[in-house]
């Protein structure tokens, strides 16, 4: 599985491997060799791809790099597999928030028709003697709320139920 | 150490014609490989698209660092088994990078008979992790397995070496803390569900990935219930509810990236430290080994001539070179490693077997692995050696290889006949890794002899009830016995049972054996103790 990396609006799948004089650069099926980065100081070093040696600028911010490269500034971003990789999960089963734990219902806080976003508050509920928040697992329109307040329910229980409309 | 000088005649008429002949195989071998790793039926590969499911190639891909080198083991299992219908043995095992480690693949093959284990499935799957075990190497399992082929379950289900031993052997690598990961992309039913509940960590796919000990038609017939498999064993479940599985993945790539990222935070294995240089190809071309090994079996060759072209620089430091010459002992180097290589240059006598034993004591004591090159159709006999004790210098051959706590790789490079096949490190006595040959015969006795032997003894049965055989009878006799002996004494009939971890191009079996070797340094090497030598 190569690396994944954005620039403007293109990603690009690239991997470096070790080759007998430094790296070789993967980038779709063409190769470039040696690679190789010295780095200096204060963000700069100097970058050589093929016969090509480039002082470049450089600043890394989380999954930002930006790039300095004969006048031209260039925002890379890293794309972890992980996460682009976790497709948005339509199933079914996610439009239902459930129970963690038995327990009672304190307050709702959303009505039948509410189109609300992933991480909404739904409602307030008690468990243990503990307070806890239950959140929308994602975005939709509350389609029932299954307790009301007082009521009490059980583990993996349904407790509000979304449909698609109006994403 | 010394360059090997090569006396082979590369113009010479005998070499180009071991070339054609040695090049065909080799070829020959290659679309063996590539037909069992990718001609599936369009039925079975459509049913994987539907469901939404990659080809086990594809995730395998996917799951290696990219540009790495794969060592692919037992690729022609079950090549002659079941009418040739369950290539690879439905099993996918090898050695490959995963985040910069070297790890055991292990993966089932839905496209062949849906990933149904047949006997050989287990007895691939078994080895695969006494590979692991023996060389402390992590595993990765794919499970996509339809579970046990049901018709053959008396080949597979009860006995030592049968099924339960995968699990037994996934448990003991837990215990010697070597991580499992495995990936739910199918149905892991019954035995098979243990698969990933036995790994250290476990993923899940949703909507292909389940897991449970009676799928929902032995539910049904056993309790009446009703229940379909996402909600009796599916992802969501096991990952919030059972936890039986550790991660939950929405596709099989986000599967193989959280795989990939679970490898990442393993601990790297520290290495046996052993003698280590530059690598260096050989000075002698790889490629020349075609016109070395002859055409007709049972021509001699010169086995310096093969570690030539298998060896760093082709430099060898004979040990005992003017002492039974007919084992060439020394060391070498293999990408840099140092080795022993101890290799068969005609039949085994008392002298050779002796230096033969020496040989593999001083390796031991010096911490270097040692490469056996088996041509051999076995140890001497006749009334003068057994009286000089070749049974006896025999048995301390035997004790030294049963005996050595360093690393064994054993290649079978033409004949492996009689004792000769134990003696130098065969099958049954634990090398790390075994590889052969294409063109190699193995068998108690060769071909010939046997029928030979098998035809006399029909012959004699008949002489007492009166009759006598025709020489048209013998031969109508003897023909078909050679024919059998000879099918199942083929290197195609030996990786098809297992009886090693896969055929290699001569040209490939440098890089081969040098990924095998890296993996065999993991495991610490004890210290020499041997026991008693008949003196």
């Amino acid at each position: 599985m190569k690396h994944s990396f954005a620039l403007d609006v293109e990603n690009y799948e690239l991997w470096l491997s070790p080759g007998q004089h430094g790296y070789r650069l993967h980038l779709d099926d063409e190769v470039f060799a040696p690679v190789s980065f010295s780095h200096e100081l204060d963000g700069s070093g100097t970058l050589v791809i093929a016969s090509d040696t480039i002082p470049v600028k450089f600043a890394i911010d989380g999954d930002r790099l930006y790039l300095h490269i004969r006048g031209r500034t260039y925002i890379l971003r890293y794309r972890d597999q992980l996460r682009t990789l976790a497709c948005l999960d339509d199933q079914a089963s996610h439009l239902v928030a459930r129970a963690p734990m038995p327990g009672v219902v304190i307050a709702t806080k959303v009505s039948r028709g509410d189109v609300v976003s992933g991480g909404a508050t739904l409602m307030l509920v008690e468990s243990m003697k503990l307070e806890f928040v239950v959140r929308a697992p994602r975005g939709g329109v509350v389609e029932r709320i299954h307790f009301g307040v007082g009521d009490s329910f059980e583990r993996d229980s349904a407790l509000v139920t979304f449909s698609e409309e109006g994403r | 150490m010394q360059r090997i000088v090569s006396r082979v005649d590369t113009k010479s008429q005998d070499f180009r014609l071991n070339v054609l002949h040695n090049r065909r195989l080799a070829t020959e071998l290659k679309e063996r490989q590539r037909s069992a790793r990718f001609d599936r039926p369009a039925r079975d590969l459509g049913r994987l698209r539907q469901q939404n499911k990659l080809f086990v190639r594809d995730r395998i891909e996917a799951l290696l660092d990219p540009h790495t080198p794969f060592l692919e083991l037992s690729a022609l299992a079950a090549n002659k088994a079941y009418d040739g219908e369950v290539p690879c043995a439905a099993q996918i095992v090898g050695i490959g990078i995963v985040a910069g480690r070297e790890v055991i693949v292990h993966a089932d093959d839905a496209s062949v008979k849906g990933g149904a284990w047949y006997p050989l499935s287990v007895k691939k799957i078994v080895r695969a992790l006494d590979i692991a075990i023996e060389n402390r190497l992590m595993v990765v399992h794919l499970c996509d397995c339809a579970g046990g082929f049901l018709p053959l379950q008396a080949e597979f289900f009860a006995d030592r070496y049968h099924a339960g031993r995968i699990l037994r052997n996934q448990s003991v690598l837990s215990k010697m803390g070597v991580p499992q990961v495995a990936i739910v992309m199918g149905h892991c039913t019954a035995g098979g569900a243990y698969v990933p509940a036995l790994s250290d960590y476990n993923i899940i796919v949703q909507g292909t990935g389940a897991i449970f000990l009676g799928g929902p038609p032995v539910v049904k017939a056993a309790t009446g219930e009703v229940v379909s498999a996402e909600e009796l064993g599916g992802a969501r479940m096991h990952t919030s509810v059972s936890g039986t599985s550790d991660y939950f993945a929405t596709s099989e790539m986000h599967a193989i990236a959280i795989a990939r990222d679970i490898v990442a935070q393993m601990k790297r294995p520290t290495k046996e430290a052993i003698p280590q240089s530059a690598p260096e190809p050989p000075a002698y071309d790889p490629s020349e080994l075609y016109g070395i090994i002859p055409k007709d079996p049972r021509a001699q060759f010169d086995m310096r001539e093969i570690i030539a072209r298998l060896v760093d620089g082709s430099r060898f430091h004979e040990y005992q070179p003017r002492y039974g010459q007919s084992l060439v002992c020394g060391f070498a180097r293999l990408h840099g490693y140092q080795i022993g290589v101890i290799a068969n240059n005609g039949v085994l006598q008392n002298e050779s077997v002796l230096k033969g034993a020496h040989f593999i004591q001083l390796c031991d004591n010096n911490r270097t692995p040692l490469l056996f090159l088996q041509n051999t159709t076995g140890f001497m006999v006749g009334r003068e050696y057994e009286e000089r004790g070749i049974t006896k210098d025999g048995a301390k051959l035997i004790m030294a290889v049963s005996g050595a706590e360093v690393p064994k790789l054993t290649v079978i490079c033409n004949g492996s006949h009689g004792a000769g096949t134990y003696a130098m490190a065969g099958r049954a006595f634990d090398p790390r890794f075994m590889f052969t040959w294409p063109h190699s015969q193995i068998s108690a006795m060769g071909a010939e002899q046997a029928a030979g032997v098998l035809t006399h003894v029909k012959a004699r049965q008949l002489a007492r009830d009166g009759g006598r055989l025709s020489d048209q009878e013998l031969a109508a006799i003897r023909e078909p016995i050679l024919e059998e002996y000879r099918e199942r004494s083929s290197a195609y009939y030996a990786t098809s049972e297992l009886w090693d971890d896969g055929i290699l191009d001569p040209r490939d079996t440098r890089n081969a054996l040098s990924i095998a070797l890296s993996a065999s340094l993991n495991t610490p090497i004890e210290v020499p103790h041997y026991g008693i030598f008949r003196m």
